[in-house]
C-alpha cells in the first residue's frame, strides 16, 4: 500500500512548511472587524499555528531520553524574499555534525527542539476529564517564528524552491515516506498561476508515493470554514478553488486519522482547509503529519 | 501450570528502548495470574508505565483497581525525577504515559478469566492452529488506535473488556502484544511455541521478513 513506509530515526520523513509572509498577512482574519474583535493579524495567527505545529511534532518525537529524529523539518518564508527560515548551516554553526543525507534547507527535529527563539508562559484552563471542575495548567510554549508581513506573494517561486528540495530529498531517500509540503497562505499568488508549479512538485516522490502538498487557506472573507473537501463545488472563491486543485488527495492512513477526529472524508478528499479557526488548523496539520506508526 | 515469557525490542532499537512489559505467573493458591502491557510509542516513560501496570495487574485485584494502584506507584516514581528538564520533557511528563494492558487469571482446571484495555491479545492455540483470539480475533481488526490507559490520576479509564473460557489440556495460551498477535492470527502459531530464547529471536527475524510489523514483541506462553 502506498504511504505506508516506516518512519524511523534511520528513515525519517521530511516536512516542509511554506509560510506566506506577504503584506496582506497584516490584515485580521475574516469577520474580526465586523465583530469588533481586537483580532491579531493573519501573520500572527499563522506564525502561532506553525509554532504550535512544530511544538506538536517535537512532542510526538520526545521520549524520556531526548527527541528522536523521526522528522527532518524545513520552513520556507515567502514575501519580500523567498528563503529558508531555518538552515542546515545553523546545525553546523551550533557545533553539531550535519547528517550525511542532509539538505541545506532541512534540519533534524531535535535541533529545533533545543533551540526555540524563546519560551512564552501560557495558561490553559480546561474541564477535568473526571468532571471535577476546571484544571488550570501553566506551561511554557516554544516560539521559533515571529510574524512578518511584507511585499507581494511569490507563491510560484516558493513552490519552485520546494520542488527542488522535494526532488533532492527523494533522491537521497528513495524508499522513505514521501515528503510532505504544507503551504500556509491567504491565497493570492502575485507571481503567476501556482497550479502548474504544484502539479510539478507532486510529480516527485519516493517508492512509497508522490510528494504530498497540503494547503491552508486563510482568506479575508467571512465564508464558513471548509475542511478536507472532495469537490470544487461549494468553495467560495477562485483562490480557494486553485489551492484545492493544488492539494493532494489524502492517503488512506490520513483519511482514517481524519475520521477518528470525527471528520467525514471520501476517497477524493484533499488536504485543504479554508478559513478554519486556529484550533482546526492545528488539527489539520496534526492529521496531515501523522502518516502512521512512528518507529 | 507452566509459563514462559519471550521478548525483543523492535528492529533497530536497543533493549533499553523496549516498551512492552510482562509479569507472572504469580501463584495464588490454585490460581495463577499473568499480565502483559504495551507502552505507547508516542508517550515518554512508556516502558516505566507498562512495568507499573503489569506489576499491579498481575494480582488478585480487579483491573480497574490495579490501574489506580499503578498510577499512584508511577506518580511516586516520577516525583523524584529532575525538575530542570528541557521544555519538551516537562510537557511530556505533564501529558502522562499511555499503554494497553491485559491481565489473566487461570485456575488449575484450565478455567480462565481475562480483563483488558487496548490490543494486547490472548490467543488459544494447539497443533490444529489458533482457535480463539481476544479481544481481537482477526488480523485485519488491528487499527493502530487502541484504547490506552493513561498514567494520570485525573484521566478516565477506558472501558475494560472482560472474557472467560477454558484452556484445554493440549492447548497453549499465548499473551501477545499487538504486532505478534496480528501476525499469529493471520499466519498461525506454528514455530513460535516451545522455543528457547535463541529460537524465539530467529522466529521473530523470519516473521519480520515475512511481513510482521516492526514493533516490540512480547509473548507469554501458558500451559496446564
Amino acid at each position: 500500500m502506498p504511504y505506508s513506509a516506516e518512519i524511523s530515526r534511520t528513515s525519517p520523513a521530511a516536512i516542509l512548511f511554506l509560510l506566506d509572509q506577504s503584506a496582506s498577512m497584516q490584515e485580521p482574519f475574516g469577520g474580526a472587524e465586523q465583530r469588533g474583535d481586537a483580532a491579531p493579524s493573519r501573520a500572527r495567527v499563522l506564525a502561532d499555528v506553525v509554532n504550535r505545529l512544530l511544538q506538536n511534532l517535537i512532542l510526538r518525537c520526545a521520549k524520556e531520553d531526548g527527541v528522536r529524529d523521526y522528522f527532518s523539518i524545513g520552513v520556507i518564508g515567502y514575501g519580500e524574499r523567498v528563503q529558508p527560515l531555518i538552515r542546515q548551516s545553523d546545525v553546523v554553526m551550533a557545533g553539531e555534525e550535519p547528517s550525511a543525507s542532509a539538505l541545506p534547507e532541512l534540519v533534524p527535529v531535535s535541533f529545533l527542539a533545543d533551540r526555540p527563539l524563546r519560551l512564552e508562559e501560557r495558561v490553559q484552563r480546561s474541564g477535568r476529564d473526571d468532571g471535577r471542575g476546571m484544571e488550570v495548567r501553566r506551561s511554557r510554549a516554544p516560539v521559533w517564528f515571529d510574524p512578518e508581513a511584507r511585499n507581494g506573494t511569490p507563491m510560484c517561486q516558493a513552490l519552485d524552491l520546494a520542488t527542488r528540495i522535494v526532488r533532492d530529498w527523494a533522491a537521497l531517500h528513495p524508499r522513505s515516506f514521501p515528503p510532505i509540503v504544507i503551504n500556509v497562505t491567504d491565497g493570492e499568488a502575485t507571481d503567476g498561476n501556482p497550479l502548474p508549479y504544484a502539479q510539478h512538485l507532486r510529480e516527485y516522490g519516493t517508492d512509497d508515493g508522490e510528494a504530498l502538498l497540503f494547503n491552508i487557506h486563510r482568506s479575508g472573507s467571512t465564508e464558513a470554514a471548509v475542511e478536507f473537501p472532495d469537490a470544487l463545488a461549494g468553495l467560495p472563491d477562485e483562490y480557494a478553488r486553485t489551492l484545492y486543485q493544488m492539494s493532494s488527495k489524502l492517503p488512506f492512513t490520513m483519511r482514517a486519522a481524519a475520521e477518528a477526529e470525527g471528520l467525514a472524508t471520501s476517497l477524493d478528499s484533499r488536504g485543504f482547509v479554508f478559513n478554519a479557526d486556529p484550533g482546526a488548523l492545528v488539527r489539520f496539520l496534526e492529521i496531515g503529519t501523522r502518516p502512521g506508526h512512528l518507529r | 501450570m507452566r509459563s514462559r515469557g519471550h521478548w525483543l525490542p523492535r528492529a533497530g532499537a536497543s533493549e533499553s528502548e523496549y516498551e512492552d512489559a510482562f509479569e507472572g505467573p504469580l501463584r495464588d493458591g490454585s490460581r495463577h495470574h499473568v499480565a502483559n502491557a504495551d507502552g505507547a510509542t508516542e508517550s515518554a516513560y512508556a516502558g516505566q508505565w507498562a512495568r507499573a501496570l503489569v506489576a499491579a495487574a498481575c494480582s488478585t485485584l480487579p483491573l480497574a483497581q490495579a490501574i489506580e494502584e499503578a498510577r499512584r506507584a508511577f506518580a511516586q516514581g516520577m516525583a523524584s525525577s529532575a525538575s530542570d528538564l528541557p521544555w519538551y520533557a516537562n510537557a511530556k511528563m505533564a501529558e502522562g504515559a499511555h499503554a494497553c494492558v491485559l491481565a489473566v487469571t487461570i485456575e488449575a482446571g484450565g478455567q480462565w478469566s481475562a480483563s483488558a484495555v487496548g490490543d494486547c491479545c490472548l490467543l488459544l492455540a494447539s497443533g490444529e492452529g489458533v482457535r480463539f483470539g481476544w479481544p481481537i480475533g482477526e488480523a485485519s481488526a488491528f487499527d493502530h488506535r487502541p484504547d490506552l490507559v493513561s498514567s494520570r490520576l485525573d484521566k478516565v479509564i477506558p472501558e475494560i473488556l472482560h472474557a472467560t473460557g477454558v484452556l484445554g489440556k493440549e492447548e497453549m495460551m499465548l499473551l501477545c502484544t499487538d504486532a505478534v498477535a496480528a501476525y499469529v492470527l493471520e499466519r498461525g502459531a506454528d514455530g513460535v511455541i516451545g522455543l528457547d530464547e535463541a529460537g524465539f529471536e530467529k522466529w521473530v527475524e523470519r516473521a519480520r521478513r515475512d511481513g510482521m510489523r516492526n514493533d516490540d514483541v512480547t509473548v507469554i506462553e501458558v500451559r496446564r
